[in-house]
C-alpha cells in the first residue's frame, strides 16, 4: 500500500507527459523521473522526502484566463510575475531596455535540458518533474555591454493544495553585462519545484537575492544551476524562512578563469520546519574564488541543514575556496546539521571551512547584562546582530533594511515561543 | 627534528623496497580456502571455544550474509572475493609455552629483522609485548609483573578459556556483531587478538604493546581486541603493524573494543605501516578496521592516537561513545598516503552524557597519486547538555596528482552544547621550503622536516618509543614524493 502511494506523484507526472512526442524535452525529462531520492543517498540523508512521497499531489493545470491577484508589495517598478508556475505577462511590468524575456521553443528547451543533464543536478526531482510539467521555460537575458541599474523583481505566487507548481527559468547575462534581481517565493501550493539555469558570460556580473517564504504546509525543492565564465561574478544571497520543508540546492560551476562566487544564506526556522541549504561548488579552472557563509537560527522543533561541497579539479591551481557555517539553537527541541565538504585534487590551493553550532556566547550575554540590559533583550540584540552581520555583508546597501525586516518578521514569530531564559 | 639524518639514512637503506618485505617460513595449519558455516565451526573448535561463542560466531556469520559492503567511502578497489581467503592459519601449535626459548626460532628471527629483539624488549622496562603472529599469539612477556597488579593481559583466545565471564559480558558490547559489514565478518571468523582487563584502582605500570604481523599468503587477518578498564584505573596500549611484501592484496578486518568505567582512562596508540603496495599501486593491504571505545562511566576518558602510513586502502574510524557524564573523547591522527594509496579515515564522537567533551585533531598528507579523506561525525544528542567539541583537520598536498578531501558531519540536537569545526587544505609553502634549503637541507630532508612539524600536534600525543618510530615512518612513506 505504502509503496504504491510513494509512486503516486511519479505516476501523475508520467501521466502528464504521456501525450507528448517521445523526443520532446518533457518526455525525456519525465522518463528520468522514476523515484524520489533514496534516504540512503548521501545528499538526501539529512532531508528525507518520505512524508512528501506519501502525499497525494499532482501537477497543476494552468488556466491563463483565470484572473489572478498578487499579495506581494513591490519595491521598485520592474516586476516579473509568475503565477501557478507560469509567467503572467498581464500582471508583469515592462522591463528596462537591454533586458528581454521570452519563452523557449522546443529546440531551445531541448538544449536547456541537455545542459542541466550534464550537471550533477541531473537527477534532482525538480529537474525532471519541473521540466516535464512546466508551462514553459522562461528566458531572461541581458544584452552585451549593458549594465542594468534598476532592480528586477521576480515574484512567484499561486499554487493550490495538493498541486505542484513548476516555474523554470533561464537567466543569461551576456558579455560584460550586469543585473540585480530579487526573487520571492510566496506560494500556497503543496509542492513547489523551481528550476533555474543561470549562465553568466565573460566579465558579466549578477547580484541575486532569493527569499523563500512559501506557506507553512508546503514543500519547496529548489534547484539552481550556475555557470560562471571568465571574470564573471555572482553574488547570491538566500533567505529561507517559509514552507514546512525547504531545500534550496545550488550547483555552481566555475568554468572561466578569475571568476568569483559569493554564495551566502540565512535560514530562520521555527515550529516543525525543515530548512536545507545545499551547495556544490566546482572549481574547474585555475584562479577562481568562492566564498560561502551560511547562518541559521533554529527555534521550536525545527531542523536546519547546511551541506556545502567545494570540489577543486586537478588543474584548478590557485583556487581560493572558503566556507563558513554558523548555527544558533534557541530551543531545546531544535537541531542543526552541517556537512561542509572539501574535495581537492590540486595542490596549490587555499581552501578552508569552518562550522560552529551552539547557543549564544555567554561572555557577550554577560557583557550586555552587566550594562543593565535584561537577558531577553540581550539575547534578542545578539541574534539580530548575528543576522545583520551577514545581511550587510551579502546584499547591496539599498536592500539592507528590506531584507532585515523580512528576516525579523520570521524571527519574532519563532522567538515568541522560544526565547529561552 | 633531530631524527632527520636518521630518516634519510633509513630512506637510503630502504631504497625502493619495502623494509619489512620478507616472508618467514613457518609450517602453518590452514583451514580450507573460503568461508561457510563449517569454517566458522572449524575455527571455533580449533580454539576449544565454548558453545556460546560458537553460537555467537554463527549468528554473526548469518548476519554478515545478509549485509552489503559499504560503498560510501572515497576508495576504489576491485571487489573482494571472500571465498578466496584462508580464514584460519596458525603457526605450528605447541602445547604450552613457558618462556621465550620455546618460541620457534624462525619467529624470533623475524622480530630481529623487524628491529624489535624480544629479549632486549624484555629488559627495556616498560613494554610488555603480546605477539600476534598470523592470528595466534605465541608469546607473552611481562605477564608476571602485570599479574601482581591483577591486570589480565593475554590473547583473547586464552581469555575465553580463563575468563569466560568477562569476555562474554563485554564482547560485542561496544561494536555489536552486526554493526557493519567488516565487523560482522570479523565477529564470525576472528582468530585472535589481545585481551586486557585492568581491575579497580590500578594504574597499569607499563605500556602494553602488541606487534601484529601478517604472514602466510592469502590469509586474512581478523584480530579482535577487547580492553576493559574498571573504575579509577588507567592503561596505555600500543599497537604497531608491519607486513611482508606480497603481490596479492590482503584483507585485514580487525575489531577493537574499549570499555572505560568511572574515572577510568584508556590511551590507545597505533602506528600502522602495513605494506602499501609498490609504487605502481600493485599489491598492498586492505585495512578495514572497526575501532570503538565506550566511555561508559562518568568522568572516563578514551584517547585514540594513530599514525597511518601503510596499507593500500585504509577504511578506519576509531570512535568514542561518550555515555558517562563528563566523559572525554580524543582523536589524534596523522594519515600519510603516497603513490596509489587510498585512505578514508576519521572518527565519530557520539555525545550522550552531560558535559562530555571531545577533541579531534586530524592531519592528512597526500603525495604521489594518493587520495586521502578525512570523514568524521560529531553528534550531540538531546541530553548531552553543556557538551563541547573541537575539530581541526588539516590537509597537506605534495604534488599535483593527489587528492585531499574532508567530509565532516555535524549533528547537534541540544542548544547548550557547542561544536566547532575547522579545516584547511594547502601545500608546503615555498617560504618554508626555501628557508630549509638555504640552510643546506635537500628537498627531501626539508619536506620531511616540514611534514613532521605539520604533524607535531599529533606526534606529541604518542608515547616516546612510538613517536620516534612514527617520525621515521613518515619520512620513509614520503620517500620519492618530491624532487
Amino acid at each position: 500500500m505504502l509503496h504504491n502511494k510513494n509512486e503516486d506523484y511519479i505516476a501523475s507526472v508520467n501521466n502528464y507527459v504521456s501525450g507528448f512526442n517521445d523526443n520532446s524535452f518533457r518526455k525525456l525529462a519525465g522518463k528520468d523521473f522514476k523515484s524520489w531520492p533514496d534516504p540512503l543517498e548521501e545528499t538526501w540523508r539529512l532531508s528525507r522526502l518520505g512524508t512528501l512521497a506519501r502525499k497525494k499531489i499532482e501537477p497543476i493545470k494552468i488556466n491563463f484566463d483565470k484572473s489572478v491577484k498578487s499579495n506581494l508589495n513591490t519595491i521598485g517598478s520592474n516586476i516579473i510575475k509568475f503565477f501557478d508556475g507560469a509567467y503572467r505577462e498581464d500582471i508583469s511590468s515592462k522591463l528596462p531596455i537591454g533586458v528581454s524575456l521570452k519563452e523557449l521553443n522546443e529546440t531551445e528547451s531541448l538544449s536547456y535540458l541537455s545542459k542541466i543533464k550534464n550537471t550533477n543536478l541531473k537527477n534532482h526531482p525538480s529537474t525532471n518533474a519541473s521540466l516535464s510539467c512546466t508551462p514553459s521555460i522562461i528566458k531572461l537575458s541581458v544584452d552585451k555591454n549593458t549594465k542594468i541599474l534598476d532592480l528586477i523583481e521576480i515574484h512567484y505566487e499561486g499554487g493550490e493544495e495538493s498541486l505542484s507548481v513548476h516555474p523554470v527559468l533561464f537567466i543569461e547575462l551576456n558579455e560584460n553585462s550586469s543585473l540585480s534581481i530579487i526573487e520571492r517565493f510566496n506560494h500556497l501550493g503543496s509542492l513547489i519545484m523551481p528550476l533555474q539555469l543561470i549562465d553568466i558570460k565573460d566579465s558579466a556580473s549578477l547580484n541575486s537575492i532569493k527569499i523563500f517564504d512559501d506557506n507553512h504546509k508546503s514543500y519547496n525543492l529548489s534547484a539552481h544551476c550556475v555557470f560562471l565564465s571568465q571574470k564573471s561574478v555572482l553574488n547570491s544571497f538566500s533567505l529561507v524562512k517559509g514552507s514546512q520543508f525547504t531545500r534550496s540546492e545550488t550547483h555552481a560551476y566555475l568554468n572561466g578563469k578569475n571568476s568569483k562566487l559569493n554564495l551566502n544564506g540565512v535560514y530562520i526556522s521555527g515550529d516543525k520546519q525543515h530548512h536545507d541549504l545545499t551547495t556544490a561548488i566546482y572549481h574547474n579552472v585555475p584562479e577562481c574564488v568562492s566564498k560561502q557563509s551560511v547562518r541559521g537560527i533554529l527555534g521550536g522543533e525545527s531542523t536546519g541543514v547546511f551541506q556545502g561541497k567545494v570540489r577543486v579539479a586537478p588543474n584548478a591551481q590557485k583556487t581560493d575556496g572558503q566556507q563558513m557555517s554558523k548555527a544558533i539553537l534557541i530551543s531545546d527541541k531544535a537541531s542543526a546539521n552541517a556537512k561542509p565538504e572539501l574535495e581537492i585534487y590540486a595542490d596549490d590551493v587555499v581552501c578552508a571551512h569552518g562550522a560552529t553550532v551552539g547557543e549564544l556566547d555567554d561572555d557577550q550575554l554577560f557583557y550586555l547584562s552587566s550594562r543593565g540590559i535584561t537577558k531577553d533583550k540581550a539575547r534578542l540584540m545578539l541574534i539580530k546582530a548575528f543576522l545583520k552581520d551577514i545581511i550587510n555583508e551579502s546584499v547591496e546597501e539599498a536592500l539592507h533594511d528590506f531584507i532585515f525586516k523580512e528576516a525579523q518578521f520570521s524571527l519574532s514569530s519563532i522567538l515568541k515561543n522560544d526565547l529561552v531564559v | 627534528m633531530v631524527a632527520t639524518q636518521e630518516t634519510i639514512d633509513k630512506v637510503k637503506e630502504v631504497a625502493n623496497t619495502y623494509k619489512y618485505g620478507f616472508v618467514t617460513e613457518l609450517e602453518s595449519e590452514k583451514a580450507p580456502l573460503g568461508l561457510n558455516e563449517d569454517i566458522v565451526r572449524f575455527i571455533s573448535s580449533k580454539k576449544n571455544e565454548p558453545e556460546w561463542l560458537l553460537e555467537w560466531r554463527l549468528k554473526a556469520y548469518r548476519k554478515w550474509l545478509t549485509m552489503k559492503e559499504p560503498n560510501w567511502a572515497m576508495v576504489n578497489f576491485p571487489k573482494i572475493n571472500f571465498q578466496d581467503i584462508y580464514y584460519y592459519s596458525a603457526p605450528k601449535v605447541k602445547p604450552k609455552l613457558n618462556s621465550l626459548d620455546e618460541v620457534d626460532p624462525e619467529l624470533l628471527k623475524t622480530y630481529e629483522k623487524l628491529g624489535i629483539p624480544i629479549k632486549e624488549q624484555e629488559m627495556l622496562a616498560g613494554v610488555a609485548v603480546d605477539y600476534v603472529f598470523d592470528s595466534i599469539s605465541v608469546a607473552t612477556t611481562f605477564r608476571d609483573k602485570l599479574a601482581k597488579e591483577g591486570i589480565i593481559f593475554c590473547p583473547i583466545s586464552e581469555a575465553v578459556q580463563n575468563h569466560p565471564d568477562l569476555v562474554k559480558k563485554y564482547i560485542g558490547s561496544v561494536i555489536p556483531m552486526g554493526d557493519n559489514y567488516y565487523a560482522a565478518l570479523n565477529s564470525a571468523v576472528f582468530t585472535d587478538g589481545s585481551f586486557v582487563y585492568v581491575p579497580k584502582g590500578v594504574k597499569c605500570p607499563m605500556e602494553l604493546s602488541t606487534y601484529f604481523r601478517i604472514n602466510e599468503q592469502n590469509s586474512g587477518q581478523f584480530e579482535r581486541t577487547l580492553i576493559i578498564v574498571e573504575d579509577n584505573s588507567y592503561v596505555s596500549y600500543l599497537e604497531g603493524c608491519t607486513a611482508p611484501q606480497r603481490d596479492e592484496n590482503q584483507l585485514h578486518a580487525a575489531v577493537v573494543e574499549l570499555v572505560a568505567m568511572n574515572d577510568a582512562e584508556i590511551k590507545y596508540s597505533t602506528v600502522q605501516n602495513w605494506y602499501p603496495g609498490d609504487k605502481d599501486g600493485i599489491g598492498g593491504i586492505y585495512n578495514f578496521v572497526t575501532k570503538r571505545g565506550n566511555c561508559l562511566g562518568h568522568r572516563s576518558k578514551i584517547s585514540w592516537t594513530q599514525v597511518e602510513t601503510g596499507s593500500a586502502i585504509t577504511w578506519k574510524y576509531p570512535s568514542c561513545i561518550l555515555r558517562g557524564d563528563n566523559s572525554v573523547g580524543e582523536f589524534y591522527s596523522v594519515a600519510v598516503a603516497n603513490n596509489f594509496q587510498q585512505a578514508d579515515t576519521g572518527t565519530k564522537m557520539i555525545h550522550i552524557g552531560k558535559n562530555t567533551k571531545s577533541t579531534i585533531i586530524s592531519k592528512g598528507i597526500s603525495a604521489g597519486k594518493a587520495q586521502n579523506t578525512y570523514r568524521g561525525q560529531v553528534q550531540i544528542q538531546k541530553n548531552a547538555k553543556g557538551s563541547r567539541n573541537f575539530t581541526q583537520c588539516d590537509s597537506l598536498l605534495i604534488g599535483d596528482e593527489c587528492g585531499a578531501h574532508t567530509v565532516p558531519y555535524i549533528n547537534q540536537h541540544t542548544p547548550s552544547a557547542r561544536v566547532e569545526h575547522e579545516a584547511t587544505t594547502s601545500k608546503i609553502s615555498e617560504d618554508q621550503l626555501f628557508y630549509c634549503l638555504q640552510r643546506g637541507l635537500d628537498t627531501e630532508q626539508a619536506t620531511s622536516l616540514i611534514v613532521n612539524g605539520f604533524c607535531k600536534e599529533v606526534m606529541k600525543e604518542l608515547p616516546m618509543e612510538f613517536a620516534v618510530e612514527a617520525q621515521k615512518l613518515i619520512g620513509i612513506s614520503l620517500e620519492g614524493s618530491v624532487g
